[in-house]
């Protein structure tokens, strides 16, 4: 049987300045498809899909939808056309209600005489987040009384009311629990049977490969492949996003799981506003300590309180060497802290600032020489970072807000290890950036286990902590559940047990 | 129910918190001279023209833009419009329509040329002060504006109330009840993700300054009204018009957690009078009084920056104490 191409991109250019994020770019998604998308930060899915949306226009190119020429004038254009998108970041705006963040840009069908009707807005708002499977959730409350992925499923209804033909999901799921992936599952699967397409984007390869039909391959802005469920493999995915071999495993192989016999930070008693209680835990020199549980286990509020953001409410944060207590995050980074956070775009890079600036931001009392600071001096300490990180850029002047998501994490590594740091708190270190770059994460965490660092590593994947740690710490309710050491034998479900 | 109204009549009691308290304060110290019903009344009257001011510009504040030129927009509004009603003969009407006119011609230039020049509304605001403030002089060879008897009417009462709770409701539909005032409260949330969603930033911020206009229009008629002759104001000293009502918006900023942000506004700018006037009563200079104008308003917004803090620290301090109490009960 023939399928009716639905969408079609046919030698789709784009270029940023002098990077250049699409090169001929042709694709034809069919009815019924689920067509993932992949590639390296960087390798242009985002930009395809945001042009698909109308969010940005193509340099060079045609899209073709249900057979006839598409150039959306924006995204709501893009939407009355047939194509939604619920994109990567937080899409929802606080202040106002859950209703009006469905319906932004489409009040109006909702007036008359230029008078809004509250009840309808909300009756339709009702209507579409019962459908979606959250009538729980009441339209006229504020957004801002919402937890994060509950706001991240009424932007999944903002993109589901106007029944799009084509639905794009970019990097969603990251942002989802359970409940939030089941009902986005959901969706695409009745998307599937009702004979429409779904674009879509993760980084997740099981995931991938457990929910589309096929898989269009992106690198360098350029198509690579586009691979049929049959042909599917993670390896084979890789390989093609990659462009080297990068089978298997790609942590580090030793099981020795050695570190050093010296306490380098020691965490005593502490407790949090929320969460943790009573935590203890020691750091050892040359030691990858991985803590793992679920996301709100408290243990991202351990890694806050070890680089002295929040400060204990109970009990202290020590470095043994110099017994000097931890109180805030000036004393950490002083003492050869570094701190990597989970909220990359908010808490760990100055977004507008460019790359020089934020790597040479915390060694700038190193390159001091009296109260001069150079521009040589920043320039080569940037330059040595971008090398060294292999981070993609036209120029460390380069914005970071101009960056993909792995390069502006190998930005934020780059800070850190420009400063010299002994102790590193990575919390989350590979959330949302691809394999590529997360194989680069991990040789380098365990090159710097080997010069003798010690890394705090807080993460929610459980084979990235198996990977990576020589101890494992697995919290739930704020505590300590189980120490696991480091082993070639030990299983995810050795782990889960004690997580849930 | 029992809930709702409890949350509705704790909020009530919130939003009226501060005026109450700035009375009861001068009551105390005014020894008499301060907090009669006639006072009110005339406070109140005193009130309606910042009022209006102050709803001109909460729209655009809402926003993030700021409007130095909504003083300038009403002196100039204030003369054309009253010259034009007397030229025409066409009374309080005429004076009203007018004045809106203007007031909305002027506002939509200074719209108009924020969206055109894309410099910032403090500084294109600023420039524009300069600019209105001499239109006058342009129109009218120099002279203002004069008028008398029954063109006054509209300062008294209750006439002024009458034109503050249609200016009032208008406003309160319009911010709560339209599809301009959600894009407006939408953007002053968050501009980027709106604009994402399909809504047009530039056009809904000319029409906040359009809308806006038509309060300023009626702020000069209301001005022409309680002052009978306008002239021509120099030196920026429109200005001046603009920061009682800017005052009035800061806590009606403050006051929005609890209730409407019109409410908050008017409460907001009341309070305001009522503190001149009291610091007037108990016979405070100019001088103290400037400065404990400015210390109030600094106290208000520091006590908004840090509301909660209190209770967060017993609330911390709390769980510090059980915490501790677990611990020792474990490692006895």
């Amino acid at each position: 049987m023939i399928k009716e191409c639905l969408l079609e991109t046919k030698g789709i250019y784009k270029s940023f300045g002098p990077t250049r994020a699409l090169v001929d770019v042709s694709i034809q998604v069919c009815r019924g498809e689920i067509r993932g998308l992949i590639g390296e930060n960087g390798s242009g899915k985002s930009t395809l899909s945001s042009i698909v949306a109308g969010a940005q226009t193509a340099d060079k190119g045609e899209m073709f939808f249900k057979g006839e020429q598409y150039l959306p004038k924006g995204n709501v254009d893009a939407q009355k056309q047939g194509i939604s998108m619920v994109v990567q970041e937080m899409g929802t705006i606080p202040g106002i209600t859950v209703a009006s963040n469905i319906f932004l840009g489409n009040l109006n069908q909702f007036s008359k005489s230029g008078i809004l009707s509250i009840s309808k807005m909300n009756k339709a708002a009702k209507k579409i987040l019962t459908e979606i499977g959250v009538p729980e959730i009441n339209p006229s409350m504020f957004i801002d009384k919402l937890n994060f992925e509950d706001r991240k499923i009424v932007e999944i209804a903002r993109a589901m009311y106007t029944e799009p033909e084509v639905l794009i999901i970019d990097e969603t799921t990251t942002a989802l629990a359970q409940k939030g992936r089941t009902l986005l599952y959901k969706l695409i699967d009745k998307m599937h049977k009702e004979n429409k397409a779904v674009l879509f984007i993760s980084h997740d390869l099981d995931e991938l490969m457990s929910v589309c039909n096929n898989i269009t391959v992106l690198r360098d802005g350029n198509l690579i492949d586009t691979l049929e469920k049959e042909d599917m493999s993670i390896d084979k995915m890789r390989r093609l996003m990659v462009g080297r071999e990068l089978k298997g495993n790609y942590y580090r192989s030793d099981y020795d799981g050695s570190y050093g016999k010296e306490v380098v930070l020691d965490i005593r008693q502490a407790t949090t506003g929320v969460n943790v209680e009573n935590f203890s835990l020691q750091l050892h020199k040359g030691e990858i300590l991985g803590i793992g549980g679920l996301s709100d286990c408290g243990m991202h509020e351990v890694g806050r309180v070890a680089f002295g953001i929040d400060k204990p409410l109970t009990g202290e944060v020590k470095l043994i060497k110099d017994d000097v207590l931890i109180s805030n995050p000036q004393v950490a980074i002083r003492n050869k802290m570094g701190y990597v956070s989970k909220d990359r775009d908010k808490e760990a890079l100055i977004l507008n600032a460019s790359i020089k600036d934020n790597i040479t931001l915390p060694s700038l009392p190193i390159l001091e020489n009296g109260f001069i600071i150079t521009n040589k001096s920043e320039s080569e300490l940037a330059n040595q970072g971008v090398d060294q990180m292999e981070i993609k850029c036209y120029s460390p002047e380069q914005r970071c807000n101009e960056l993909s998501g792995g390069n502006k994490q190998k930005v934020v590594f780059a800070k850190w290890i420009g400063n010299g740091s002994d102790i590193l708190i990575l919390d989350c270190p590979t959330r949302g950036i691809d394999v590529g770059v997360k194989a680069n994460m991990y040789q380098l965490m365990y090159q710097l286990k080997k010069e003798g660092k010690s890394i705090l590593m807080i993460s929610e994947e459980l084979p990235e902590l198996i990977g990576m740690s020589d101890r494992i710490l697995i919290m739930k309710d704020g505590l300590i559940q189980k120490e696991f050491a480091r082993s070639e034998e030990l299983s995810e479900q050795d782990i889960i047990d004690y997580m849930i | 129910m029992g809930t709702k109204f409890k949350d509705y009549t704790l909020r009530t009691i919130k939003s009226l918190l501060l005026p109450i308290m700035v009375y009861v304060f001068f009551l105390i110290i005014g020894n008499e001279r301060f907090g009669s019903s006639r006072q009110m009344i005339t406070i109140a009257r005193q009130s309606v023209m910042p009022v209006l001011i102050s709803l001109a510009i909460a729209c655009n504040m809402s926003i993030g833009m700021w409007d130095f030129s909504a003083g300038g927009v009403v002196a100039v509004a204030s003369i054309v419009g009253g010259n034009l009603a007397k030229m025409t003969g066409t009374g309080i009407p005429g004076m009203i329509i007018f004045c809106m006119i203007v007031g909305v011609a002027v506002a939509s230039f200074t719209g108009l040329l924020y969206n055109f020049m894309k410099v910032p509304s403090i500084v294109l605001t600023i420039g524009l002060v300069l600019v209105y403030e001499t239109i006058p002089f342009f129109v009218f060879g120099g002279g203002g504006v004069l008028i008398s008897g029954k063109m006054t009417i509209l300062a008294l009462a209750p006439y002024c109330f009458i034109v503050l709770a249609i200016m009032f409701a208008i406003f309160y539909v319009v911010f709560n009840y339209t599809p301009f005032g959600h894009n407006v409260r939408a953007l002053g949330n968050g501009q980027l993700i709106a604009r994402n969603a399909g809504l047009n930033p530039g056009k809904t911020k000319l029409y906040s300054f359009i809308f806006g206009g038509i309060f300023l229009g009626m702020a000069a008629v209301m001005n022409l009204s309680v002052s009978g002759m306008i002239k021509p104001a120099a030196g920026m000293a429109s200005v001046a018009l603009v920061f009682d009502s800017m005052m009035g918006i800061f806590i009606g900023l403050f006051l929005s957690k609890y209730c409407n942000l019109a409410i908050g506004v008017t409460i907001g700018t009341f309070t305001m009078k009522m503190l001149n006037t009291g610091l007037i009563a108990v016979g405070f200079s100019t001088t103290i009084r400037e400065i404990t104008t400015g210390l109030f308003l600094l106290i208000i917004l520091g006590v908004s920056s840090n509301q909660g803090k209190i209770s967060e620290w017993k609330a911390k301090r709390q769980r510090a104490k059980e915490a501790n109490a677990k611990y020792a009960a474990g490692t006895m």
